[in-house]
Order: structure tokens, then C-alpha cells, then sequence
């Protein structure tokens, strides 16, 4: 197994390849794809394209083809969710939500193509999960306690999935509600959700997590997502397809 | 007294202390989860409440069978469970009352949860590959918690 973790795009991304041929080399190969990223689609970088689309330097058919997806994901998102994912907030163009997610699975079918099946791709605790671990199970993933961040709270077996979690507990209220921007959102803590991929479960924590407790419904009735919500009591709750992915710790 | 705490992990804090809280009463024993809790005397506050009387037993301890346990005080709101036992294991924790925050307790109706199974959340002590939570952008923290994370797996 080879593991490292580099700071990228503001956050810890730990790279895991349970292959036994994979090498560092493999590791370099995919943090330098993920700094890439990062120039290309930093808000906060003036060199970055999306800083230029802000600046209107560059007009649409100029765009390149990764951000010409990226704005197709953006807008199908946005309609989704009703509107709760809006990367054109105040007339800035910021599709960090989408971006995100996106990056993630990109990377992990890199690891793919380079006949890498087997390996998580981490990036501020949103994984792609492929095939196995190091002792050939399907991955173990915790769920952190949002109101302890030293613990976990839930156990769960993946392979070939996503999962994301959305909340307000470490950076305070970071997430609004786009149709009440000045209501907090105080009753629920934590959303996780789960997906075939890391970008649906990515693309759709968020916009979810901003409906306040009508976001782990939003979740159920969506194909394909499950989810486990954790409000400010500490109660959860769960999707129905939520539960075959728990470990149950033994007795 | 770890088996129990593992135990714990499936019910839920607040399910278990409330069982437990009703177990000390009754035997006032060693930390084995309840046999059968017995709708007689209820100490405090809250109603004694029903079980289906426990079927076969297990090495784990537990019994099979649906306990109650009874209406107990957290300190925001009233709190109820019940917990199906099957085969020795946990398989199944059903809100009656649970709290919803500002001193409020819901009665458990479909209106409330029509769909979707709650549970209070619990500590668990499984080993993990990685641990799913927010993003936090202040990167020096969570990248030292992560490290120190992964050096206590290896």
C-alpha cells in the first residue's frame, strides 16, 4: 500500500493505492493533477480561469472543455436542487460545490486507467471509494461525530461508491439557505450522503444540507443517493437504503 | 463491562441510559442489559411501560425479545425507546418519545417520522480507512488530526 497526504485546494487530500504495484510515482502523478485543478478553478487564484471568467476576460466560447462541463454540472445541479446549489450567488461565479466532487472522481478514474482499480481518493473527508483496501475488504469509512471531532459514530463497508458529508460544525455557518440567506441553519449538524460516485454524493450534500431537515428527504426520494442526517439533539436520521452499508459492531 | 459499552453503540447513548438508569433500579447489579424490564414500579418521573415476554437466550447476554424502556428525562426532553432483540444481537431500536429540541417532546406519530428510522448517535470503536466529515478550509488542523489519525492505524 502507498498513502500520502498534501494540502491542495484548502484542504488535506490523502491519496490510498492498495495495489501492490502502485508506486509514489503514482501518488505525484494524481496530486499534480489535483493542483491542476486548483489553478484552473480557484475562486481565490487571479490566474485561475474561473477568476477570468469574473473578470470577464474570456468570454464562453472561449472556455475550456473542463469548464464547459463543469458549468453543465452547475446548472444541472441547480435545477435539481431546486436552486439550492447556486454557483452564480451575487454575480460572482464561484462552482467550488460542484468543482469539488468532480475533482474526486476524475482522480479516481485517472487511478483507473492507470490500472489502479483498488484505492480511496480523500479530499476534506469527500471519498471516492474503488474496489478494495490493503487486506482486500471493501473499504471501512467512519462517519465523524460532529459534536466531537475525535470520534466516529458510524462504521460503513464501500466499494465502488461515494460519500460526502456536509456540515455546519467546524467552520460555523458556512452554508445558507439561498431563499432565506439570513436564517441560520441550526437544526441539523451533519448530512452524509452516499452515491455511485463521489461527485453525485458531493454535488448533492450541500444543496441537501441548506434545505435544513427536509434535506435527508430530499435525499430518500432521490435515485441512486442515501443518506444519514444528523441533527443539533443528536438524533439521526436515515434513509431506508441507508442501513445495508452499516457495520454492525459485534456484540 | 466492554461488551456492554460495545452494545451501547447500536442502541444509542440516551437508549441505553435510559434502560440502564431502569436496570440500576430494579437490580442495582452487574452491568448485564436487561433481562426483561418489568412493568411494575417506575422511580421518577415517566411511565412504567410493556414487554413481550424474552424468548431464548444467547452467549451475548441478551435475551431475545422487544424491551421498553421507560419515558426517561434527558435533559432536553423526554426520551423512549424500544429495542428488539434477535438471535443475542440488537436488531432493531424504535423511537416511542424522543425530543426535538427546546425542551419539547413529540409523541412519535407518522406525521413526525413517516419514512425514516431515527436513532440518538453513538460512539463507535471499529478500525476505519478514513473518516467522512465537513471540510474544514483551516487546513493546519484537520491535516494534523488526519496525520495523527493515520499514524495511530499504522
Amino acid at each position: 500500500m502507498v498513502q500520502d497526504t498534501q494540502l491542495i485546494m484548502g484542504m488535506p487530500i490523502t491519496i490510498t493505492l492498495s495495489d501492490v504495484h502502485a508506486t509514489t510515482d503514482d501518488l505525484t502523478t494524481i496530486f499534480d493533477y489535483f493542483q491542476h485543478i486548483d489553478e484552473q478553478f480557484s475562486p481565490y487564484k487571479e490566474t485561475s480561469e474561473v477568476s477570468k471568467i469574473n473578470r470577464h476576460d474570456i468570454v464562453p466560447s472561449s472556455y475550456s472543455p473542463e469548464m464547459q462541463e463543469v458549468i453543465h454540472w452547475c446548472r444541472k445541479t441547480q435545477e435539481e436542487t431546486f436552486g439550492f446549489f447556486n454557483p452564480w450567488h451575487n454575480n460572482v461565479f464561484d462552482p467550488s460545490g460542484v468543482v469539488k466532487g468532480w475533482a474526486i472522481q476524475r482522480a479516481s478514474d485517472k487511478l483507473k486507467e492507470m490500472g489502479l482499480p483498488n484505492h480511496s481518493v480523500d479530499a476534506g473527508g469527500d471519498i471516492a471509494l474503488s474496489g478494495h483496501n490493503e487486506k482486500n475488504e471493501d473499504w471501512h469509512i467512519g462517519i465523524k461525530n460532529p459534536f466531537k471531532q475525535d470520534e466516529i459514530i458510524k462504521v460503513l463497508l464501500l466499494t465502488d461508491m461515494g460519500i460526502a458529508t456536509s456540515g455546519t460544525y467546524i467552520r460555523g455557518q458556512h452554508i445558507y439557505n439561498p431563499y432565506h440567506p439570513d436564517d441560520t441553519i441550526t437544526e441539523i449538524v451533519s448530512l452524509t450522503v452516499l452515491a455511485q460516485n463521489v461527485f453525485e454524493a458531493d454535488r448533492f450534500a450541500t444543496p441537501a444540507f441548506a434545505m435544513g431537515r427536509k434535506g435527508i428527504e430530499f435525499i430518500q426520494d432521490k435515485e441512486g443517493l442515501e443518506g444519514y442526517m444528523i441533527d443539533s439533539d443528536g438524533v439521526a436520521t436515515y434513509s431506508d437504503g441507508f442501513k445495508k452499508y452499516v457495520l454492525e459492531e459485534t456484540v | 463491562m466492554k461488551k456492554f459499552l460495545l452494545a451501547i453503540g447500536v442502541i444509542g447513548l440516551i437508549g441505553v441510559y435510559a434502560i440502564f438508569q431502569k436496570h440500576q433500579q430494579e437490580e442495582n447489579g452487574p452491568l448485564v442489559l436487561p433481562t426483561a424490564i418489568p412493568t411494575s414500579t417506575s422511580g421518577g418521573q415517566g411511565q412504567p411501560s410493556s414487554t413481550v415476554t424474552p424468548t431464548t437466550g444467547s452467549a451475548s447476554g441478551y435475551k431475545d425479545g422487544t424491551y421498553t424502556g421507560p419515558v426517561t428525562d434527558a435533559f432536553y426532553g423526554n426520551v423512549q425507546v424500544q429495542v428488539v432483540i434477535s438471535g443475542g444481537k440488537i436488531t432493531d431500536v424504535k423511537w416511542l418519545q424522543y425530543p426535538t429540541g427546546g425542551g419539547h417532546t413529540d409523541e412519535v406519530s407518522s406525521q413526525v417520522m413517516p419514512v425514516l428510522t431515527q436513532e440518538v448517535i453513538a460512539k463507535q470503536s471499529a478500525a476505519v480507512d478514513s473518516i467522512s466529515g465537513a471540510t474544514n478550509t483551516t487546513g493546519a488542523f484537520q491535516q494534523s488530526l488526519q496525520q495523527a489519525l493515520q499514524q495511530a492505524k499504522s
